[in-house]
């Protein structure tokens, strides 16, 4: 045990140096004041994976950012900054801003997630995506709802969340940001993240992040995720290092079997995010394939699939299949059947995967409880579960057949989740299911 | 000490090393690639000349952001270049085409090579229009450098601006082209900006700049890069106030003649060559041309009066013209007197001409115009207003000669330091010591403008 455990014995480490220790800063600085304050901080510098001679790399140089960069005010690296009333914690060594879900604190759950993935995948876009207040929510499955609302650490240092949705490429190693989420304005969970470099796992970095995950999710007694951000296959993007993406299976098996040896935290559970869904196109394969395997509801899975692309009020005649429960026979027969299925018949199944997401958040939108008018998130308590649940089962059986994913043989696991979503119309389909399960954990 | 190794980092799928380079590298690459200038016009990119990972080592490299639509992600840039000890770089400017071209690796382990030898480069870049202007604002100001380009094409500003700016050639640092401020642990010498407005709007003419310095980008266009390297190596050893006061000229009054457009003659430059304190270029252009003017006027002058010592003093005293309302009295008594302001301190009695001297007027006077020239004949002593009076209070000839060549120098305490060999008296060369070099040359400009205007209407 350090000296600096004994002097700390009640708080968390920082993830990226392991200090415990900490320093109060007040007020804000403009951003200009923060890079240079930063670049002047070499312990900062390199555990954000900087050389020390260089200094804060910048985001893109859009008149979006630049207006933003402009406006920006935030928590001063050393000192006190202009009065706003707020403090703002730092490590003590390395001088990194903690957000306040990294302290330990009274609330009701705590949720250390992990997010690596490799570049490209819209793992940031991801993470922005639930962890912020949603702008538009429409395709999510819980928000947006009074009974629960997420309140995010406006500052993913040396960023802001403004920034961060413009959707661009870091060049740090990790960037930590936390999220509290409010159920029903008692309960409070805080999410804490850390979004690691893809290139870390790709040999770019000198280091390995293994000690950063262990420290983040080993110091917590709530869950810890440790996710993968994937993209479906068949997406039109460059293509992309499965070696990357295998890599970072590999490491999360070795941390999850270290930390069980270890018993530092038992809740640690892994899945990989899958997006790009909306790359899937709707396919004669997979109308065969259903009409085969699940004659039952062939049909009208069909007729679903049928409106792939189509504005979601295309599916407005289908709402009461969410209902029905029929999606467990599409689920069982997965299960059950070994088939090999085809590029083509995946690509439909796929496509259909989304669409029924879609009927969902419909259906969810359009509940009616028995208070009167209900929202989304009343949905999912009610009836809404289950047919999420089946979802990402269908969803993880989809993912680990299809041999283009970098990852299937992980998602045969039944440790290893697999969380679909999409952008449809500018807009998150279901990105938010960390959400439900950060939740349920809670509860 | 480091070696000389040539590298390529690009992004694929992730910033990686394509050609030599390693992940530190890329690592310390990144400080600089981000938020480099993404739009068409600014894609080329620049030079980034900066520290190494370590203490011993200098990276050279060209930087530039990559569009989104070449790697489908915003904030990815390629560089490539060569990394070897610090100050092993000097001479880069000379390989400007093999470092701006598109990164080949052959070439890129030649350029190495040739580093690690010692070569020069086959040539420098092309020398933008500001480059004196620019050179003027780096020389005037102190650390931390700025220079700001216009277009595109004036990235070629950096290599000169390192080769003749106040920053020695083996420490200078220099980074790309960038809207959004940089802000580094080890900061560059030369920070550079860029400015959009600039490409709307027409390229400007380079302002007024330091003659010195116009004589040094002249001597580099020319291709006598080691004489403009000398000149500037003289001016980074005095502290920044004094290396202002050493290139700039102070405001001066005198009405300019516009600046020629065409390039100095090789002749005329070395006329108006100076190693210190000077005026604008177009200035001193005017001044010749007055001095051209001047020579057959003098032989004019001389026949004139010796046909004046042939008319009878009466009726030479008879004005041709009278004054108009604006002009400035002038009270003659005898041949021998001095010119000088009615406040003047100055002894010398008899002539007085108000400071503001109207040269047509004044020439209207045939008495005044015969006893300038009588004087001029005569190698009399003439006196001006206030110091300018002490300037030329040398004989008449000597002055004139000594002004229109102007060989002042600047002394370290910037100073005039006028050729002091007793031509000019005692009390002159006393008052040229003491004085301050603005004044001296505002006095000696306010003397060149009686001078030059004085021949207007025998033209």
């Amino acid at each position: 045990m350090s000296w600096r455990s004994i002097l700390h014995p009640f708080s968390r480490p920082c993830p990226l140096c392991g200090e415990k220790g900490t320093y109060k800063v007040r007020g804000h600085v403009d951003y200009d004041t923060l890079v240079t304050q930063l670049a002047g901080q070499a312990k900062w510098l390199r555990n954000h994976g900087l050389n020390e001679r260089g200094g804060v790399p910048l985001p893109p140089d859009t008149p979006e950012n630049r207006r933003f960069l402009a406006a920006v005010q935030h928590p001063p690296v050393t000192g006190d900054g202009d009065a706003d009333g707020r403090s703002h914690t730092r490590c003590n060594r390395c001088a990194t801003l903690l957000p306040p879900e990294f302290h330990p604190n009274d609330v009701t759950a705590e949720v250390a997630v992990t997010v690596a993935g490799s570049v490209g995948h819209g793992k940031t876009s991801w993470l922005v995506a639930i962890l912020a207040p949603p702008d538009r929510s429409d395709y999510e499955i819980v928000r947006p709802s009074d009974d629960l609302q997420t309140n995010c650490y406006e500052y993913a240092e040396p960023y802001t969340f403004d920034i961060l949705k413009s959707g661009f490429r870091s060049p740090l190693f990790y960037q930590l940001l936390g999220t509290t989420l409010v159920l029903r304005g008692t309960e409070f969970t805080f999410i804490r993240t850390v979004d690691i470099k893809g290139e870390m796992f790709a040999g770019i970095a000198t280091q390995k992040p293994n000690d950063v995950i262990i420290r983040h999710l080993g110091s917590s007694a709530g869950s810890g995720w440790l996710l993968v951000v994937d993209q479906f296959a068949g997406a039109t993007n460059p293509a992309l290092s499965s070696a990357t993406l295998n890599n970072i299976a590999s490491a999360y098996e070795s941390i999850s079997v270290q930390m069980a040896r270890e018993g530092a935290n038992r809740q640690v559970r892994k899945a990989i995010v899958w997006t790009f869904l909306d790359q899937a196109r709707w396919t004669n394969e997979a109308a065969q394939w259903l009409q085969k395997s699940t004659p039952a509801i062939a049909a009208q899975l069909s007729q679903i699939g049928e409106t792939a692309q189509q504005p979601i009020a295309s599916l407005t005649p289908f709402v009461d299949f969410v209902d029905g429960h029929q999606m467990e026979v599409l689920k069982s027969t997965l299960e059950k059947t070994a088939d090999i299925l085809d590029a083509p018949t995946l690509d439909g199944l796929i496509a259909l995967l989304l669409r029924l997401q879609l009927l969902y958040t419909l259906r969810a939108s359009n509940y009616i409880g028995t208070g009167g008018l209900g929202t989304k998130f009343d949905y999912l308590m009610d009836r809404g579960y289950a047919f999420v649940d089946d979802c990402q089962a269908i969803a993880r059986q989809l993912y680990a057949r299809d041999r283009r994913s970098a990852m299937h043989n992980y998602a045969r696991r039944e440790d290893w989740k697999v969380f679909p979503c999409a952008r449809f119309d500018d807009t998150s389909v279901w990105a938010d299911q960390i959400l439900i399960e950060a939740v349920a954990g809670a509860r | 000490v480091p070696r000389y190794e040539a590298f390529h980092l690009r992004y694929d799928a992730g910033q990686r090393p394509v050609h030599g380079g390693t992940a530190a590298l890329v690592q310390h690459f990144e400080s600089f690639g981000g938020g480099l200038p993404m739009d068409t016009a600014w894609r080329a990119g620049g030079p980034l000349l900066t520290v190494g990972l370590q203490d011993n080592q200098q990276v050279l490299a060209w930087l530039r952001g990559l569009p989104i639509q070449e790697t489908n992600r915003p904030n990815t840039w390629e560089a490539w270049g060569v990394i070897g000890p610090a100050g092993g770089f000097e001479s880069w400017m000379t390989f400007w085409d093999a470092l701006s071209s598109a990164p080949d690796p052959e070439r890129l382990e030649a350029l190495a090579v040739a580093f690690e030898r010692g070569d020069k480069g086959p040539s420098y870049p092309p020398i933008p229009q500001r480059l004196a202007a620019v050179l003027g604002d780096l020389h005037s100001s102190e650390a931390p450098y700025r220079i700001s380009l216009r277009t595109p094409s004036e990235v070629a500003l950096l290599p000169w601006c390192c080769l003749l700016g106040p920053v020695a050639p083996a420490t200078a640092t220099v980074g790309p082209p960038r809207r959004m401020k940089l802000n580094l642990n080890v900061p560059l010498a030369y920070d550079v900006t860029m400015t959009d407005s600039s490409l709307t709007e027409p390229a400007r003419l380079p302002t007024a700049s330091s003659a010195l310095l116009v004589d040094v980008v002249a001597r580099a266009q020319a291709g006598d890069v080691d004489s403009a390297v000398e000149i500037v190596r003289t001016l980074r050893s005095l502290k920044p106030a004094e290396r202002k006061k050493r290139i700039f000229a102070p405001a001066i009054s005198v009405p300019a003649a516009p600046a020629p457009a065409a390039p100095v003659a090789p002749r005329e430059r070395e006329l108006v060559r100076v190693q210190g304190n000077e005026e604008p270029r177009h200035r001193e252009r005017s001044l010749f041309r007055a001095l051209r003017r001047w020579t057959p006027l003098m032989v004019l002058a001389i026949l004139l009066l010796e046909l004046a010592h042939m008319i009878p003093k009466a009726q030479r005293s008879e004005p041709v013209v009278p004054p108009t309302a604006t002009d400035t009295s002038v009270t003659t008594t005898d041949a021998t007197d001095t010119i000088g302001t009615a406040g003047s301190t100055d002894t010398g009695p008899t002539a007085t001409v108000e400071p503001q001297l109207s040269c047509n007027t004044w020439w209207a006077y045939p008495s005044t115009q015969s006893q300038v020239l009588a004087r001029v004949n005569q190698k009399s002593t003439v006196r001006l207003s206030g110091a300018a009076a002490k300037l030329l209070s040398g004989t008449w000839d000597e002055t004139v000669a000594r002004s229109l060549s102007i060989q002042m120098q600047i002394n370290d305490r910037g100073c005039a330091n006028l050729p002091l060999d007793g031509s000019l008296g005692p009390r002159t060369n006393t008052a040229l010591r003491q004085s301050k070099c603005a004044t001296v040359q505002r006095d000696l400009a306010g003397a060149l403008q009686w001078l030059c205007t004085w021949s207007a209407p025998q033209s």
